[in-house]
Formats: C-alpha cells, structure tokens, sequence
C-alpha cells in the first residue's frame, strides 16, 4: 500500500493537474498511516480520483449523493477510534454534513479547504484524527 | 461593549469581561469537565462558527470564545453557576445542526458555547404508552437505531436531514413529515427538565411531582404551564425532554390530487383543511404545481437528484415567463389542453390499509364535490414496515426514517442549475387558504424584484408542516460574494417587515435577523418583547444566559445591542 506524496500526486493529477500542488500540501499533513479515499461516484472527478487511488492499494469508499448509509453503516464505526485520515472529493455540502458528524467523534477538516480539483463542483479534503469522545451511554 | 476579538496567539473574550477574569472563568470550567472537555484553541473554537454564515470572516459574524462540554446536568448547574460568579456570557447548544437558522454560533459574540453534545442518554422508551425521554446529545439517528435495536414497534419523525437532536430541534420549534399531532415537534414534547439561569434544577408540568408517575402522559401539571418560555428563549437550560412517539402503522399510502384550473386552489385548500381538521387524512399534506414547475416540499431531493421532475416543452417555460405572479389565461389554457394540473395536492394516510381505503374514499368524495373535473392518482401504497434498503425510494422521513440525503444537493442539475454555499430560510407564516398563497406571492414578488432578492421570482408553494397555517421556506443563499450577502440580509430584513404589515411573521429565524423579526410581533407598543425582558430581568438578573437570543437581551445589554 503506498500513500507516500507522489501516490498522492497521481491522485490529483487523474482528477485534475492544475491541483495537484494543494493536493501535496495536503499530503505532507498525513504522517505514516495510510488515508482512505472518500469519493462522489456522480462524477467523473471523483471516479478518476478513486481509480487511482484503488490502483495504488488505499481502501475506497463511494457515494452518491446521499451519504446516509456509508456514514451510518461505516465511517461512524470507524470514527469511533483513532485511525488514518480520510481524504474526499466531494460536493462542498458533502464535505460539510462528514465535516459536523466528524467532529462530534474528535475528527477535523485540517487541510485542503477550497481545494477545487477536477470539477469546479467539487472540494477535496482531508480529515484527520483530533481527539476521542466518551462512549454512548444510551 | 463588543467582544475583544482573537488577536495574533490571543483569545476573544467576552464583552466587559477582563482577560484574566475570563482566564480565571475558564479555568473553574475546566476544573468541572476536564481538559480534554474545554475548548480555546481557535481551531476548536472555530468549529463552533455557523458554516452558513452570510458575514464569514466579516466583523458581524458571530464568534464563540470557548466551548465547553459538560457530561452530566449536575455539571451543566456547575458550568451556570461559575458563569454566574464571574459573569460570562454561556450560549448553550445541543448538537448545534441548525444550518440556515444560525448554526451553534452565539448570538452575542464572545460568548462561551456549551455544548451538550456529551449528554445523549436515552433515558426511557416506554412502549405501552409510545412516549420517551432524551438528553440534548441524542440524535434523530440515534433514537431510530435504538428502537429498530430493541425491535421498539414506535416511529420518530424527523426533519430533513436527520443528524440534529430531537430536544434542540423541537426547543427551536423545528418540525417533521409524519402525522400531524408528532409533526410539530415542541407540540410532541410533554415534560423537561431545565437548569435555570442560576443553577438550580427544575422538572415542568407531572415532573414537578417528586415521586411522578405521569411525567411524560400529561403535559401541563397544575397551575401556569411554562415550557413554552424554554423555546426560543434564554431563560434555562433543557437537559431532559419527553416526547410523544407514533406507534408504527400498518399502511402507509400516498396519494395525488390534480385541480386543472388557477381558482381552484381555493377549493382545494379548504377541502385539506376540512380532511384535515378532521382527521380524515393525518400524513404531511403537500402543495405542488406541475404547470408553474415548483415541486412538493417533500419531493424537492428527488427533484434535486434529477429522478422526478416536471418536464416543460418551450412553449410551456415562455407561457411560464410571461405569468411571473403565476397566472395568465394563455398558461391556464395551455394547462387544460395539454392534461398538466395547475395544482397538485399529495396526501398521505396512515393506519391499516381497510381505513387508510375508507378515508381516501371520503378525501376523493369531498374534492369532486368542489374541484371541477378533479383527478386523483395513488402515488405509494406499502405495507410496513419496509425493509430499510428501499427507504431511499421515498422521501424517507415521511416513514419514520432520518437521513442525510440533504446533503446530495450540491451537484449541478437540471433542478438546481446553482447551487449555493449555504442558506437563510426566509420562513413567514401565513394563512392556510388558497387566498393567502396568491397575497404572498404577490407582495413578496414585487417586493423580490425590487430588492433584487433571489426568492419569489417565480410562484412559490408554501409547506403544510403545521396545522391551519402554511408556512414557505425560501432559501436565500449564502454566496462566495461578501456584498451580494450583506445586500441579502438587508433584503431579507426588508421581506420580513414587509411581511409583517401584512400580519405574517416568521416562525423560526437566524440570530442576524432576530431583532427584525421580533419587531414585527409589536401588538401594544411591544408589549410582548417588554414581558419578555421583564422575565429575562427576573429570572437571569446577571445576564449569562444565551444574551440576545431571538431579541431577548439582558439588562445591561438592551439598549446597546451589540
């Protein structure tokens, strides 16, 4: 699995080339643990981006539009406990329904904000792990 | 008196409060929740900004200086009585998703957040009696998945999306889609639990009885029933709130009602009132119009998703342009000739199938009596439960269901050739008649097309999540240009005076237009808002609680709004 810069780069590069710059920046941020890819399978942007990213080993995850299931079924889970960071290519609303539920489990948008890339409908971010959260006592 | 604002490495504090006694303050907080529960980095500050605001990164946004998240509600009266001894300004938020009405930002800048988000026990699912009990941090989502975890055999209702909390969003008087006596959330709720300003804990309505038996199954108690004061207010804390919850129907069906000709409007709404007021039909009444191409409030996702739309030929969209208030005989004829109803009525009934089908005989009776050459048409008729999968081929909510779907608009489509960076629901409540959608499309058009306001330029169709009233929720959007904001806001500000000299008001609205908006309610020289600052005097005398919320200000703080 390789998620070293240049990995990266050929990420931004299949969604758009004139980013590819911010998505370097971002991709410093990252540390040692291996992102996952959250993309918006409506567009092709976001498809280039996962092929990509799939071709280089990162586990990937699609929607589209409607994020009620992945959030529901897995990134809540996931979110649970510290782990790598996500990067996503999605709408800006997207970006900012992952980003209010994120924070509630101790994650944070931290790089990437108004990043366009590929499609001007699109923003790529990254979350990454800020803090745990007491467990649900329900 | 303003808040300091963030300096280079320093912190905002806030107004007339000196940095080391905010120092000291946040030091007391932080003894109660620890440090990993109190927030002062501006990073972690940051995140309590409303994303939708129209003044991002201007002087008038609203700022937090701190958060701070208490576990419990004895550290809730904790956190009040410090705000007390040292008098800080505390914005209590639940789970603080209430985009396009201000987000979890303060209405007084400067102002420490709490964020109730740590408090999400369910604390009772009573079954017999279909009722609950929830703190602030419980969301929608939460509570549906504890019912379908414990094979609960009750329903939520819920907005979309479905990521709040259901105390939040029924203590800003929020609403949902099923049937009408749950739909109105703060009407669903019966019993809290609330901190008041100086810390003590008081139980509302059968709670006030130590040893209750009926706390959630009777609402008022005995003397002055005083929840309403909690909603949109600033005079306690709620960290408990009971709800009414729908046992989960049979049968659910869905049906259209097509009325081909402009006046019959009239007729159709007061047939709705008439089924409704008598609970014939119960679910979420939606209004549409195919000719004038403005969708059902609960079908705007799919339009925005591009899976149900009502196609025009070009001959349609230059009639439409040529009735920009809606109407003219060439677009009405055009209608009749082509089979395309001017409006279209969606109602929805719960129950088992054999009374779901006896009210909708009646429903089809009673318009045929008064709508020449109606016509009807089932849309949904299910069997429930639904297997969860095939949610998403409805308008989830309107089964019980929450979702994030909201969220899909964002792409470009046909539907939604732009979309913004965010919203402020313009939300005037109005008349239910068919009168009444004609008047305010009238006054608020003109009144658009001389703001150049992006709303009402075309007709728009009011939502029926209350009962014998519409409500229209317009979004007017939050764009990347800090002039085309400031001029929305100020045209917004414009669109709810003017409302208000027709005698509609808005039911629910964002801290920058909350001073607006209580204007209006100014029967008797104002007499409401002076009882509202008697009260705020009397029972928070230091001020610390939520200050400026919908225009209830403090004493040292009322004649010079900050």
């Amino acid at each position: 699995m390789r998620t070293d810069r240049r990995t990266v780069l050929k990420m931004a590069t299949a969604a758009s080339a004139a980013c590819a710059a911010g998505v370097a920046g971002a991709a410093g941020a990252w540390g040692p643990a291996p992102p996952r890819v959250l993309y918006d399978d409506r567009f092709e942007a976001g498809r280039a981006f996962a092929r990509v990213a799939r071709r280089e080993g990162l586990e990937i995850f699609g929607f589209s539009g409607d994020l009620t299931r992945l959030w529901r079924d897995r990134l809540r889970g996931d979110w649970a406990t510290p782990a790598g960071p996500v990067i996503g290519l999605t709408t800006p609303r997207a970006m900012l329904c992952l980003q209010q539920l994120a924070m509630e489990q101790g994650w944070r948008v931290m790089v990437d904000r108004n990043a366009r890339v590929g499609d001007p409908a699109l923003l790529r971010w990254t979350l990454v792990w800020r803090r745990g959260v007491a467990a649900r006592a329900a | 008196m303003a808040a300091r604002r963030r300096g280079k490495g320093g912190m905002m504090t806030p107004p007339g409060v000196s940095p080391s006694i905010f120092a000291a303050a946040l030091a007391a907080f932080e003894a109660v929740v620890g440090k990993e529960w109190m927030f002062t980095s501006e990073e972690d500050v940051a995140l309590y900004r409303d994303a939708y605001s129209p003044f991002r990164d201007e002087g008038e946004e609203r700022l937090a200086s701190a958060a701070v998240a208490p576990a419990s509600t004895e550290e809730v009266q904790q956190i009040v009585r410090i705000a007390n001894r040292y008098k800080i300004p505390i914005y209590p938020i639940s789970t603080g998703k209430n985009l396009g009405y201000g987000g979890s930002a303060p209405v007084l800048s400067g102002s420490v957040v709490v964020d109730l988000k740590r408090l999400n026990r369910i604390i009772e699912v009573n079954e017999k009696n279909a009722y609950c009990i929830v703190e602030p941090g419980v969301s929608y989502f939460d509570l549906y998945e504890h019912l379908r975890a414990t094979g609960s055999k009750l329903w939520i209702d819920c907005p979309d999306p479905g990521w709040g909390s259901l105390l939040g969003n029924a203590i800003d008087r929020g609403g949902g889609y099923t049937a009408a006596n749950y739909r109105n959330h703060f009407d669903s709720h019966c019993g809290m639990e609330v901190v008041l300003p100086d810390g003590e804990l008081m139980r509302t309505g059968m709670g006030a009885i130590p040893a209750a038996k009926t706390w959630q199954m009777y609402k008022s108690g005995c003397g002055p029933w005083i929840d309403g004061i909690f909603s949109q207010a600033n005079y306690g804390i709620v960290t408990k709130m009971g709800f009414w919850l729908m046992p989960e129907p049979e049968a659910y069906l869905r049906v259209k009602v097509h009325a081909p000709r402009y006046r019959d409007l009239v007729p159709l709404v007061e047939t709705l009132n008439y089924l409704e007021n008598s609970r014939i039909t119960s679910g979420f009444p939606d209004l549409a119009t195919p000719l004038l191409g403005y969708p059902p409030t609960g079908q705007v996702q799919l339009f925005n998703e591009g899976l149900s739309s009502y196609p025009m030929d070009e001959r349609h969209k230059a009639l439409l342009a040529g009735a920009p208030l809606g109407y003219s005989p060439e677009l009405e004829q055009y209608g009749l000739a082509k089979g395309i109803p001017y409006w279209e009525l969606w109602l929805s009934f719960y129950g088992p199938m054999e009374v779901i089908d006896a009210q909708w005989n009646a429903a089809r009776r009673h318009f045929s009596a008064v709508i020449p050459d109606v016509r009807f048409a089932e849309a949904d008729r299910l069997t429930l439960p639904i297997n969860p999968d095939d949610a998403g081929k409805y308008h989830e909510a309107e089964l019980g269901v929450p979702s994030l779907r909201a969220f899909s608009i964002g792409a470009r489509t046909a539907f939604n050739p732009t979309p913004s960076h965010g919203h402020m629901w313009f939300s005037p409540i109005v008349e239910r008649t068919g009168e009444a959608i004609f008047e305010a499309n009238r006054v608020f058009s003109e009144a658009a097309r001389r703001l150049d306001m992006p709303i009402f330029r075309s007709f728009s169709m009011p939502a029926c999540f209350w009962e014998r009233n519409f409500i229209f929720i317009l979004a007017t959007p939050v764009t990347e240009d800090a002039a085309t904001n400031r001029r929305y806001v100020e045209g917004f500000k414009e669109l709810i005076r003017i409302g208000g000299e027709r005698g509609w008001g808005e039911y629910r609205t964002a801290p920058v237009f909350q001073e607006t908006v209580m204007g209006v309610y100014s029967f008797n020289d104002h007499i409401l808002s002076k009882f509202h600052a008697t009260l705020k005097d009397a029972i928070d005398p230091n001020g610390i609680l939520a200050a400026g919320r919908y225009d209830i200000w403090p004493r040292h703080l009322r004649k010079a709004r900050p």
